[in-house]
């Protein structure tokens, strides 16, 4: 679920004459919010002020009835105002509970926040090729293992994750968008390090599905 | 001047624009969606990085992606081709938001001349002629009818935000003007989200002519000719040519003084055409302006010498333009026809498939922009340009001799794979074409009464 509004899409309330740019944007995130009615959890929130676009995503009912507070998912709490402001991710993303129903697949706003659907995510190919699958860069950016410097990397090679944990950030446009494993598995290999920019489609950590033990 | 530029596009456009970086020494980024990956222009890029599917929302017309690209490999400009986001204001914005040198017009021009309604208010506030009709948008419909009744019938009824010939409705019968109207504004508001349209009088065979210009920051315009776009299918050109067949100098030059005039009250800045359309009557009324490359710009450079990219390139680093109106002196005539994957047996519709054989032609004052070679598939998610094929000689005569003998050298195959260029050979040979008796009518009339 998205909704994207031009300036003229906000009638009526309009920002105080002459506000200062972090004024302006921490009134559009107010607003944002409050067109929040009901319909789930806030997901994600973009805002370009040259432009004065806001882009608002909220998760999808069917998930966002059973997720626990905390999901990894509903990172960016609308109340939170370390959500979208770039360099401080909310600590809560270090250790996250799994929310109970699978990711919801197929909107195209939850795509950007995980990678499922086309290129992305699938099996590795070449080597053990039945019992890998590569989570993928779902947009480009600059991918962080660690939700802040010095923070322990929400995950290391030979960590068990599970659907919907969340295993790096990719960082575009001052925007840090989780990056979440579609299923649960044992973390084989990190393919890119901290802070590294990485491509749409690139492959960035290899899980085995079938290694559970 | 840039270091580095971001490629926002893919094509034959790609790789034009890759050509003049490489040869002005700019180092060239090429930004490119998966379908693209293994593509001339992403290999011959000094760098390339991938923005998203094949999807042209979630790749070309991903503002966020782009701009992220450009800021990861450190582009200072992006240069965005033509299409995609080539004319999108906002885009425009964002690229200044974050530093970027968008290639083309600050966003206001884009805003103002990009939107067909606002370019009419806009015509008609720097005293352009345009077609009888409405000032600008108009949202009451018997107000329509009353305009619609004085610029006399047939008019046509446009969406603001349309183009490629969609939204768009001609009404050739006063009683049937108003269901029209409300079922325009219903396609406009289903197709591009905006309801806004305009009204005015139509020309059933119109001559299509289009003037290059380039500005640069400091107020100078300068105009490069124009060229002659009647040839159209589905409105939309495929056979264009400078200067204009059968028009005299006189008449090339006023449209210049108008497009020089229309782009200094404009504040035009880069390289951009202005279009006209020209009547049985001789009378021009303007159009609508592009704030951008145009796919036949090649031509121009042909007669001109002046290589537009460059231009645009230098413009946008703020340098003055490096030519006067006096130095430039076209010489000779060029020609370009759009070799596309398509069927015009039915209505021109793409036939995406793979293409199999792919020789293009050689020769003298023979030049091919194209980003196709044996292997690649043609999909649906993009247009089906194959290639452009233009010509030069220096009479009329000859280049269309020369054409002709390029079009036939061109090889192109594959399965389910079917291509325009019988139909460009019959269009080069059609007597009204030879006489440049042509109008846009030109295309339908040859589709509905083949020649024996």
């Amino acid at each position: 679920m998205s909704q994207g509004m031009s300036q003229d899409g906000l009638h009526g309330a309009l920002p105080p004459a002459g506000a200062r740019p972090e004024e302006l944007l921490a009134w559009i995130a107010g607003y944002a919010a409050e067109l929040n009615t009901g319909a789930g959890p806030l997901r994600r929130i973009a805002i370009t002020s040259g432009a004065t676009a806001v882009e608002v995503e909220w998760a999808t009912p069917e998930r966002a009835a059973p997720a626990p507070a905390g999901a990894t998912g509903d990172r960016a709490a609308a109340t939170d105002p370390q959500a979208w402001q770039p360099a401080a991710p909310h600590p809560n993303g270090a250790a996250p509970a799994p929310p109970p129903a699978p990711p919801p697949a197929g909107p195209p706003a939850a795509r950007q926040a995980a990678p499922n659907g086309d290129a992305p995510a699938g099996p590795v190919p070449g080597a053990a090729a039945e019992e890998a699958v590569v989570i993928s860069a779902p947009m480009v950016g600059t991918f962080y293992r660690a939700p802040e410097p010095g923070a322990p990397p929400y995950v290391e090679v030979g960590d068990m994750v599970e659907p919907g944990q969340q295993i790096g950030i990719i960082e575009a446009m001052k925007l840090m968008n989780p990056i979440l494993a579609e299923q649960a598995g044992r973390v084989g290999e990190i393919l890119v390090g901290d802070g590294t920019p990485v491509e749409y489609g690139q492959p960035l950590i290899v899980l085995r599905p079938g290694d559970t033990q | 001047m840039f270091n580095t530029i971001l490629i926002a596009n893919r094509g034959e456009i790609a790789l034009r624009v890759l050509r003049t970086c490489r040869e002005m020494g700019i180092r060239a980024v090429v930004a490119h969606s998966t379908a693209d990956r293994d593509t001339p222009a992403v290999r011959l890029a000094d760098e390339s990085i991938q923005i998203g599917p094949p999807q042209p929302k979630r790749s070309y017309l991903n503002p966020a992606a782009i701009v992220a690209a450009a800021l990861q490999t450190g582009a200072e400009a992006i240069h965005p081709g033509y299409g995609f986001l080539s004319e999108n204001p906002e885009f425009a914005e964002i690229c200044q938001a974050h530093g970027l040198t968008l290639i083309g017009p600050p966003p206001e021009v884009i805003a103002r001349l990009g939107d067909k309604s606002s370019a009419r208010a806009f015509a008609i506030e720097a005293r352009l002629p345009v077609l009888p009709g409405s000032c600008g948008e108009v949202a009451d419909p018997g107000e329509a009818k009353r305009i619609a009744d004085e610029a006399g019938y047939p008019v046509v009824i446009k969406a603001a935000a349309g183009g490629g010939g969609r939204a768009m409705r001609v009404v050739r019968d006063p009683r049937e003007f108003l269901p029209a109207f409300t079922a325009t504004r219903r396609e406009a508001v289903a197709l591009f989200g905006d309801g806004r349209v305009y009204v005015e009088k139509y020309l059933d065979a119109a001559r299509h002519i289009e003037v290059q210009v380039l500005a640069d920051r400091h107020g100078n315009v300068i105009h490069l000719g124009a060229r002659d776009c009647s040839i159209q299918r589905r409105r939309q050109k495929v056979i264009e040519e400078t200067p204009p067949p059968g028009l005299p100098d006189k008449a090339i030059e006023r449209l210049g003084e108008l497009a020089v005039r229309a782009a200094r009250t404009a504040g035009y800045v880069g390289a951009g055409t202005f279009e006209f359309v020209l009547d049985e009557d001789g009378g021009v009324y303007f159009i609508e302006a592009n704030c951008r490359l145009q796919v036949e710009h090649p031509i121009t450079e042909m007669v001109t010498g002046i290589d537009l990219v460059r231009e645009q390139l230098l413009i946008a680093a703020g340098r003055r333009l490096g030519h006067a109106q006096p130095d430039v002196v076209p010489y000779g005539v060029a020609l370009e026809c759009r070799v596309n994957a398509e069927d015009p047996f039915r209505n021109f519709v793409p036939t995406p498939g793979l293409v199999t054989e792919f020789t293009p032609p050689g020769g003298p004052f023979t030049r091919v922009d194209t980003h196709v070679e044996p292997n690649l598939r043609i999909t649906a998610d993009y247009d089906p340009l194959l290639a452009k094929v233009a010509v030069w000689a220096p009479t009329r005569d000859e280049v269309l001799a020369r054409m002709d003998r390029a079009l036939g050298e061109f090889r192109i195959a594959g399965p389910g794979l079917c291509t325009n260029l019988p139909f460009l050979r019959d269009v080069l040979a059609h007597p009204l074409f030879r006489h440049a008796k042509h109008t846009t009518a030109l295309v339908d009339q040859m589709m509905s009464a083949p020649l024996p």
